[in-house]
């Protein structure tokens, strides 16, 4: 059975954050080589990925967010601050 | 997410209205044991008599109370949070953050509750049982600051520390003007 493994997102060495230096294609095998920067969402951890999924699902309702996850509604605007807050530094790592 | 046991950390869970209606049902349910024991707040961490024993110094003191640490928290929310805070959310949780003050008063309604104050080993055991309840009250007053208005580290302390030291004065100050009414 092939296990699902976690994307690593921080260098196990340094903590650094990594980026990608190889792809392939599923099919055919064909790699393509080069540094590219992680996609935006990526770099975010596996619980703020699921918050982001469930907030688009919820059509961003933080109230029916409160609901679902069985918190409230300050913690649930906390959260999402939280993840802007992360998306500010990334775009200000960026510049 | 750290989750904190519920008991230290009920803001987690429950915010806003429904907050505010446990709030309201316990203050109201603590106003009627002070008419019954006349046990008063004379401030946000002092209790005991008062010389007014009037009705609407027992309704003026609870609203007290609530509003002062609650307006200072609203406050420090406004100027330090990044957050777009919410009104429900400050004074909703701060009055469900007085409800441990409710057992306080419900232990001096015991029968030979004074009697047990006389009492050496048992007056140090009820000395006790009210600091351990005002720190209950003060572990959900933070909860209710660092939830409310989503402040964190030095920020979230200086508001704290603020508000309830400030809060306290200011509670005394106007509570003792209500004695003199």
């Amino acid at each position: 059975m092939e296990h699902k493994r976690k994307f690593p997102q921080f260098c196990p060495c340094c903590q650094s954050s990594l980026h990608v230096v190889q792809l392939e294609c599923k099919e055919c095998s064909t790699q393509v080589n080069g540094r590219f920067e992680l996609p935006l969402l990526a770099q975010f951890t596996e619980s703020d990925m699921s918050f982001i999924v469930e907030f688009v699902k919820s059509s961003g309702s933080l109230k029916d967010m409160a609901r679902q996850l069985g918190v409230s509604y300050p913690t649930v605007r906390n959260m999402l601050d939280e993840i802007i807050e992360k998306l500010n530094n990334m775009d200000n790592d960026e510049k | 997410m750290k989750n904190n046991p519920l008991w230290v950390d009920p803001f987690r869970r429950i915010a806003g209205a429904q907050a505010l209606l446990y709030g309201l049902i316990g203050m109201v349910a603590s106003l009627i044991i002070s008419l019954l024991t006349n046990y008063h707040y004379h401030g946000l961490l002092h209790f005991g008599s008062a010389p007014n024993n009037s009705e609407w110094v027992f309704i003026a003191e609870h609203l007290v109370v609530w509003l002062i640490p609650a307006t200072l928290f609203y406050l420090c929310g406004l100027f330090f949070s990044r957050s777009k805070i919410r009104f429900i959310d400050v004074y909703g949780t701060v009055s469900f953050a007085l409800l441990p003050l409710l057992p306080l008063q419900l232990i001096s309604i015991i029968p030979g509750f004074n009697d047990l104050l006389r009492d050496p080993i048992g007056g140090v055991m009820l000395a006790m049982f009210p600091l351990t309840i005002c720190a209950w009250m003060l572990i959900w007053l933070f909860d209710s600051l660092k939830v409310s208005c989503n402040l964190k580290g030095s920020r979230l302390w200086m508001c704290y520390l603020f508000s309830i030291y400030f809060g306290d004065i200011i509670c005394r100050i106007i509570i003792t003007n209500f004695y003199r009414l």
